[in-house]
Protein backbone atom coordinates (compact mmCIF):
# COMPACT_ATOMS: atom_id res chain seq x y z
CA UNK A 1 0.00 0.00 0.00
CA UNK A 2 0.93 3.33 -1.44
CA UNK A 3 0.99 6.24 1.32
CA UNK A 4 0.65 9.74 0.06
CA UNK A 5 2.77 12.64 1.66
CA UNK A 6 0.48 13.77 4.16
CA UNK A 7 -0.09 10.69 5.49
CA UNK A 8 3.24 9.70 5.32
CA UNK A 9 4.12 12.68 7.49
CA UNK A 10 1.32 12.09 9.96
CA UNK A 11 2.62 8.02 10.33
CA UNK A 12 6.13 10.00 10.66
CA UNK A 13 4.69 12.24 13.71
CA UNK A 14 2.61 9.22 15.25
CA UNK A 15 5.55 7.59 15.48
CA UNK A 16 7.79 10.04 17.19
CA UNK A 17 4.78 10.48 19.86
CA UNK A 18 4.52 6.95 20.44
CA UNK A 19 8.85 7.36 21.01
CA UNK A 20 8.22 9.75 23.46
CA UNK A 21 5.42 8.17 25.31
CA UNK A 22 7.91 5.40 25.13
CA UNK A 23 10.96 7.54 26.62
CA UNK A 24 8.85 9.22 29.56
CA UNK A 25 7.81 5.88 30.82
CA UNK A 26 11.15 4.99 31.22
CA UNK A 27 12.32 8.03 32.69
CA UNK A 28 9.17 7.26 35.20
CA UNK A 29 10.67 4.25 35.93
CA UNK A 30 13.50 5.59 36.59
CA UNK A 31 13.33 7.98 38.38
CA UNK A 32 10.20 7.12 40.65
CA UNK A 33 9.67 3.66 40.86
CA UNK A 34 13.35 1.92 41.04
CA UNK A 35 14.17 4.25 43.97
CA UNK A 36 11.01 3.34 46.52
CA UNK A 37 12.30 -0.32 46.05
CA UNK A 38 15.64 0.95 48.00
CA UNK A 39 13.95 2.40 50.45
CA UNK A 40 13.65 0.64 54.32
CA UNK A 41 11.34 2.68 56.38
CA UNK A 42 10.96 -0.01 58.81
CA UNK A 43 14.51 -0.22 59.62
CA UNK A 44 14.32 3.19 61.61
CA UNK A 45 11.16 1.91 63.31
CA UNK A 46 12.58 -1.71 64.27
CA UNK A 47 15.47 0.35 65.69
CA UNK A 48 13.08 2.54 67.85
CA UNK A 49 10.80 -0.41 68.35
CA UNK A 50 13.88 -2.37 70.45
CA UNK A 51 15.03 1.36 72.27
CA UNK A 52 11.39 1.40 73.35
CA UNK A 53 11.37 -2.24 74.75
CA UNK A 54 15.01 -1.36 76.67
CA UNK A 55 13.55 2.31 77.80
CA UNK A 56 10.51 0.17 79.66
CA UNK A 57 13.28 -2.13 80.90
CA UNK A 58 15.23 0.23 82.58
CA UNK A 59 11.78 1.96 83.78
CA UNK A 60 10.67 -0.93 85.54
CA UNK A 61 14.33 -1.65 87.27
CA UNK A 62 13.90 1.53 88.56
CA UNK A 63 10.69 0.76 90.33
CA UNK A 64 11.17 -2.23 91.33
CA UNK A 65 11.58 -3.44 95.10
CA UNK A 66 14.10 -4.35 96.59
CA UNK A 67 15.14 -5.35 100.23
CA UNK A 68 18.31 -3.97 102.01
CA UNK A 69 18.73 -4.38 105.23
CA UNK A 70 15.32 -6.01 105.82
CA UNK A 71 13.69 -2.33 104.49
CA UNK A 72 11.93 -2.45 101.32
CA UNK A 73 13.56 0.28 99.35
CA UNK A 74 13.11 0.37 95.14
CA UNK A 75 16.06 0.28 92.99
CA UNK A 76 16.37 3.92 92.47
CA UNK A 77 16.93 4.33 96.20
CA UNK A 78 19.45 1.64 96.28
CA UNK A 79 21.31 3.42 93.36
CA UNK A 80 21.26 6.59 95.35
CA UNK A 81 22.33 4.82 98.65
CA UNK A 82 25.40 3.38 96.24
CA UNK A 83 26.44 6.97 94.69
CA UNK A 84 26.58 8.00 98.70
CA UNK A 85 27.82 4.77 100.20
CA UNK A 86 30.15 2.84 97.89
CA UNK A 87 29.03 -0.18 100.31
CA UNK A 88 26.28 -0.77 98.70
CA UNK A 89 28.60 -1.21 94.93
CA UNK A 90 27.90 -5.19 95.67
CA UNK A 91 23.58 -5.13 96.75
CA UNK A 92 23.05 -3.27 94.06
CA UNK A 93 25.04 -5.00 91.62
CA UNK A 94 23.49 -8.83 92.64
CA UNK A 95 20.30 -7.06 92.61
CA UNK A 96 20.74 -5.69 89.04
CA UNK A 97 22.11 -9.03 87.55
CA UNK A 98 18.97 -10.67 89.02
CA UNK A 99 17.14 -8.36 87.13
CA UNK A 100 18.67 -7.62 83.70
CA UNK A 101 20.16 -11.53 83.42
CA UNK A 102 16.46 -12.71 83.22
CA UNK A 103 15.30 -10.30 80.65
CA UNK A 104 18.41 -9.31 78.48
CA UNK A 105 19.30 -11.94 75.63
CA UNK A 106 22.04 -10.08 74.16
CA UNK A 107 25.66 -8.72 75.11
CA UNK A 108 24.55 -5.29 77.15
CA UNK A 109 26.25 -2.73 80.06
CA UNK A 110 24.72 -0.88 83.04
CA UNK A 111 26.91 2.11 83.54
CA UNK A 112 26.19 5.02 86.48
CA UNK A 113 27.64 8.10 86.23
CA UNK A 114 30.25 6.86 83.59
CA UNK A 115 31.48 3.80 85.84
CA UNK A 116 30.21 0.38 84.86
CA UNK A 117 28.05 -1.74 87.25
CA UNK A 118 27.34 -5.13 85.08
CA UNK A 119 27.69 -6.19 81.74
CA UNK A 120 29.47 -7.69 79.17
CA UNK A 121 29.82 -4.54 76.78
CA UNK A 122 32.53 -2.40 77.34
CA UNK A 123 31.91 1.78 77.20
CA UNK A 124 31.41 3.05 74.36
CA UNK A 125 30.37 -0.21 72.87
CA UNK A 126 26.64 -1.07 72.05
CA UNK A 127 23.90 0.34 69.07
CA UNK A 128 21.40 1.21 71.30
CA UNK A 129 21.90 3.53 74.83
CA UNK A 130 19.02 3.75 76.53
CA UNK A 131 18.95 6.80 79.04
CA UNK A 132 18.13 8.17 81.85
CA UNK A 133 18.20 10.15 85.15
CA UNK A 134 16.73 9.82 88.61
CA UNK A 135 17.17 12.92 90.95
CA UNK A 136 19.58 12.45 93.68
CA UNK A 137 21.96 15.05 95.59
CA UNK A 138 23.50 15.66 91.75
CA UNK A 139 20.81 13.89 88.87
CA UNK A 140 22.52 10.30 88.55
CA UNK A 141 22.67 9.14 85.12
CA UNK A 142 21.63 5.28 84.40
CA UNK A 143 22.97 4.52 80.50
CA UNK A 144 21.95 0.64 79.82
CA UNK A 145 24.23 -0.43 76.22
CA UNK A 146 23.01 -3.02 74.31
CA UNK B 1 1.32 25.28 10.84
CA UNK B 2 1.18 21.73 9.70
CA UNK B 3 -1.95 19.79 10.58
CA UNK B 4 0.28 16.82 11.16
CA UNK B 5 2.58 18.41 14.19
CA UNK B 6 -0.45 18.83 16.26
CA UNK B 7 -0.43 15.27 17.42
CA UNK B 8 3.43 15.31 18.66
CA UNK B 9 3.16 18.31 20.10
CA UNK B 10 -0.38 17.47 21.61
CA UNK B 11 1.97 14.26 23.16
CA UNK B 12 5.04 16.79 24.67
CA UNK B 13 2.98 18.97 25.92
CA UNK B 14 0.99 15.93 27.82
CA UNK B 15 4.20 14.32 28.81
CA UNK B 16 5.54 17.50 30.13
CA UNK B 17 2.39 18.12 32.34
CA UNK B 18 2.18 14.61 33.40
CA UNK B 19 6.55 14.25 34.14
CA UNK B 20 6.23 17.23 36.23
CA UNK B 21 2.66 16.41 38.34
CA UNK B 22 4.26 12.96 38.50
CA UNK B 23 7.28 14.13 39.79
CA UNK B 24 5.55 16.36 42.76
CA UNK B 25 3.52 13.73 43.39
CA UNK B 26 5.50 10.88 43.57
CA UNK B 27 8.48 12.69 45.01
CA UNK B 28 6.08 13.33 48.26
CA UNK B 29 4.99 10.43 48.34
CA UNK B 30 8.80 9.17 48.82
CA UNK B 31 9.85 11.95 51.18
CA UNK B 32 6.32 11.13 53.55
CA UNK B 33 7.21 7.12 53.47
CA UNK B 34 10.61 7.80 54.18
CA UNK B 35 9.85 10.25 56.98
CA UNK B 36 6.98 9.03 58.54
CA UNK B 37 7.29 5.56 58.50
CA UNK B 38 10.90 5.25 59.49
CA UNK B 39 12.61 8.73 61.02
CA UNK B 40 9.28 10.45 62.60
CA UNK B 41 7.81 7.14 63.86
CA UNK B 42 11.16 6.67 65.60
CA UNK B 43 11.13 10.10 67.20
CA UNK B 44 7.50 9.76 68.44
CA UNK B 45 8.35 6.20 69.80
CA UNK B 46 11.64 7.76 71.38
CA UNK B 47 9.80 10.28 72.73
CA UNK B 48 6.70 9.00 74.44
CA UNK B 49 9.55 6.93 76.18
CA UNK B 50 11.21 9.44 77.30
CA UNK B 51 7.89 10.86 78.84
CA UNK B 52 7.26 7.69 80.65
CA UNK B 53 10.92 8.13 82.15
CA UNK B 54 10.13 12.13 83.13
CA UNK B 55 6.84 10.70 84.38
CA UNK B 56 9.15 8.69 86.70
CA UNK B 57 11.26 11.11 87.20
CA UNK B 58 8.48 13.51 89.08
CA UNK B 59 7.29 10.84 90.64
CA UNK B 60 10.79 9.57 91.95
CA UNK B 61 11.68 12.91 93.36
CA UNK B 62 8.85 13.74 94.98
CA UNK B 63 9.63 10.76 97.17
CA UNK B 64 12.68 12.10 97.73
CA UNK B 65 11.71 15.36 98.25
CA UNK B 66 9.36 13.80 101.15
CA UNK B 67 12.24 12.02 102.86
CA UNK B 68 14.32 15.31 102.98
CA UNK B 69 11.58 16.99 104.49
CA UNK B 70 11.53 15.00 106.79
CA UNK B 71 14.88 14.89 107.74
CA UNK B 72 14.10 19.36 107.68
CA UNK B 73 11.40 19.08 110.08
CA UNK B 74 13.21 16.99 113.21
CA UNK B 75 16.21 19.33 112.19
CA UNK B 76 13.92 22.47 112.63
CA UNK B 77 15.44 24.18 109.16
CA UNK B 78 15.15 27.63 108.59
CA UNK B 79 13.05 27.78 111.74
CA UNK B 80 13.94 31.20 114.52
CA UNK B 81 13.22 28.54 117.52
CA UNK B 82 16.35 26.80 117.91
CA UNK B 83 18.02 26.43 120.88
CA UNK B 84 21.64 24.46 121.68
CA UNK B 85 21.18 22.88 117.98
CA UNK B 86 17.66 21.65 119.02
CA UNK B 87 14.22 22.35 117.31
CA UNK B 88 12.33 24.22 120.41
CA UNK B 89 8.18 24.06 120.21
CA UNK B 90 6.84 26.89 121.45
CA UNK B 91 3.48 26.85 122.74
CA UNK B 92 3.63 29.88 124.85
CA UNK B 93 0.65 32.57 125.20
CA UNK B 94 2.44 34.64 122.88
CA UNK B 95 3.99 32.08 120.87
CA UNK B 96 5.99 32.56 117.40
CA UNK B 97 3.56 30.87 115.25
CA UNK B 98 7.00 29.75 113.09
CA UNK B 99 7.68 27.48 115.83
CA UNK B 100 4.01 26.19 117.18
CA UNK B 101 3.97 22.32 117.06
CA UNK B 102 0.66 22.23 115.96
CA UNK B 103 1.70 23.96 112.78
CA UNK B 104 3.78 21.13 111.69
CA UNK B 105 1.66 20.40 108.53
CA UNK B 106 2.02 23.84 107.31
CA UNK B 107 6.00 23.99 107.60
CA UNK B 108 5.92 20.11 106.30
CA UNK B 109 4.32 21.62 103.17
CA UNK B 110 7.03 24.35 102.97
CA UNK B 111 9.82 22.27 103.16
CA UNK B 112 8.33 19.98 100.41
CA UNK B 113 7.60 22.56 98.24
CA UNK B 114 11.21 23.61 98.15
CA UNK B 115 12.73 20.23 98.14
CA UNK B 116 10.25 19.40 95.36
CA UNK B 117 10.97 22.33 93.31
CA UNK B 118 14.89 21.95 93.77
CA UNK B 119 14.70 18.40 91.86
CA UNK B 120 12.05 19.48 89.58
CA UNK B 121 14.16 22.15 88.07
CA UNK B 122 17.05 20.45 87.23
CA UNK B 123 15.08 18.76 84.60
CA UNK B 124 12.84 22.09 83.57
CA UNK B 125 9.40 20.61 84.57
CA UNK B 126 7.30 22.20 85.94
CA UNK B 127 4.16 20.61 87.96
CA UNK B 128 1.79 22.45 90.08
CA UNK B 129 -0.02 19.64 92.76
CA UNK B 130 -1.22 20.02 95.74
CA UNK B 131 -0.54 18.06 99.17
CA UNK B 132 -2.22 15.71 101.22
CA UNK B 133 -0.10 15.26 104.22
CA UNK B 134 -2.99 12.98 105.81
CA UNK B 135 -3.13 10.29 102.98
CA UNK B 136 0.53 11.15 101.49
CA UNK B 137 -0.43 12.32 98.31
CA UNK B 138 0.68 14.45 95.66
CA UNK B 139 -2.45 15.28 93.43
CA UNK B 140 -1.72 17.11 90.58
CA UNK B 141 -3.80 20.31 89.93
CA UNK B 142 -3.43 20.06 85.79
CA UNK B 143 -2.19 17.69 83.78
CA UNK B 144 1.83 17.55 83.20
CA UNK B 145 2.56 18.30 79.90
CA UNK B 146 5.59 17.34 77.77
CA UNK B 147 6.01 18.79 73.83
CA UNK B 148 8.66 17.75 71.34
CA UNK B 149 8.47 19.50 67.87
CA UNK B 150 9.12 16.81 64.92
CA UNK B 151 9.23 18.57 61.75
CA UNK B 152 6.23 20.10 61.22
CA UNK B 153 4.29 18.21 63.61
CA UNK B 154 4.00 19.08 67.30
CA UNK B 155 3.44 16.27 69.31
CA UNK B 156 2.34 15.77 73.13
CA UNK B 157 2.11 13.79 75.80
CA UNK B 158 -0.02 14.07 78.52
CA UNK B 159 -0.84 12.79 82.12
CA UNK B 160 -2.25 13.25 85.77
CA UNK B 161 0.58 11.67 87.96
CA UNK B 162 -0.71 11.00 91.09
CA UNK B 163 1.75 10.14 93.54
CA UNK B 164 1.09 7.70 96.52
CA UNK B 165 3.82 7.75 99.17
CA UNK B 166 3.63 4.90 101.02
CA UNK B 167 6.45 5.54 103.43
CA UNK B 168 6.30 6.66 107.40
CA UNK B 169 3.80 6.65 109.53
CA UNK B 170 5.38 9.66 111.49
CA UNK B 171 2.72 11.81 111.22
CA UNK B 172 0.28 9.55 113.39
CA UNK B 173 3.43 9.71 115.51
CA UNK B 174 3.28 13.76 115.51
CA UNK B 175 -0.40 13.78 116.51
CA UNK B 176 0.31 11.39 119.60
CA UNK B 177 2.97 13.70 120.61
CA UNK B 178 0.61 17.08 120.13
CA UNK B 179 -1.71 15.33 121.97
CA UNK B 180 0.30 14.97 125.17
CA UNK B 181 2.18 18.64 124.80
CA UNK B 182 -0.95 20.18 125.25
CA UNK B 183 -2.45 18.11 127.89
CA UNK B 184 -2.28 18.63 131.56
CA UNK B 185 0.34 16.55 133.26
CA UNK B 186 2.19 16.59 130.18
CA UNK B 187 5.43 14.85 131.52
CA UNK B 188 3.05 12.18 132.44
CA UNK B 189 1.90 11.80 128.75
CA UNK B 190 4.77 12.35 127.32
CA UNK B 191 7.01 9.43 129.66
CA UNK B 192 3.77 7.15 128.74
CA UNK B 193 4.59 7.52 125.15
CA UNK B 194 8.35 6.81 125.49
CA UNK B 195 9.46 10.38 124.82
CA UNK B 196 13.11 10.42 126.89
CA UNK B 197 13.65 13.99 128.19
CA UNK B 198 17.46 14.27 126.82
CA UNK B 199 18.87 17.41 128.17
CA UNK B 200 18.36 20.25 130.30
CA UNK B 201 19.60 23.51 131.45
CA UNK B 202 17.73 26.36 133.15
CA UNK B 203 16.06 27.63 129.78
CA UNK B 204 14.99 24.39 128.01
CA UNK B 205 13.79 20.55 128.74
CA UNK B 206 14.87 18.46 125.11
CA UNK B 207 12.80 15.38 124.51
CA UNK B 208 13.72 12.30 122.26
CA UNK B 209 10.75 11.14 120.86
CA UNK B 210 11.34 8.06 118.62
CA UNK B 211 13.76 7.39 115.79
CA UNK B 212 12.24 6.67 112.42
CA UNK B 213 13.66 4.94 109.72
CA UNK B 214 14.34 7.19 106.70
CA UNK B 215 13.67 4.88 103.79
CA UNK B 216 14.91 6.94 100.87
CA UNK B 217 18.94 6.49 103.12
CA UNK B 218 17.93 4.28 105.67
CA UNK B 219 18.95 6.32 108.01
CA UNK B 220 17.98 7.20 111.57
CA UNK B 221 15.64 9.86 112.04
CA UNK B 222 15.16 11.19 115.42
CA UNK B 223 12.45 12.82 116.50
CA UNK B 224 13.62 15.80 118.66
CA UNK B 225 11.70 18.98 120.59
CA UNK B 226 12.85 21.48 123.34
CA UNK B 227 10.34 22.79 125.15
CA UNK B 228 11.00 26.26 127.37
CA UNK B 229 11.47 25.35 131.07
CA UNK B 230 8.83 27.41 132.45
CA UNK B 231 6.16 24.89 130.09
CA UNK B 232 8.32 21.91 130.73
CA UNK B 233 6.56 20.35 133.78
Amino acid sequence: MKLNKKAQATAVYGLFAILLIFALLVIYWYFFVIPTANITPSKESLVAQEKLNYDILLLNYLKTPVTVNENEIFMSDLIRLYRKDASYKEKLKEESLKIFDKTMDKKYSLEIDGDKLIGELEKSEGSIISQTQIPGNENIVLELRI
Amino acid sequence: MKKGIFLPMLAIILLIIIGTLGMIFYGDILKSKNEVVGEKSAEVINFITESELNYFYIKDSARLAWCDSLVDMSSGKNIPCIYNDYPIWDIGINKNEECDPADYKRRFNAYFKDNFEKYLSRKNISFEYDLDVNNKKILPKNNVEFEKQIGKLSIQSRQNPIVNIELLDNFDDFEVLLYCIYKEGREECLKEIGAKAVFSDENAKIYEYKSIKNPCDLKDINIVFGIEKTLAS
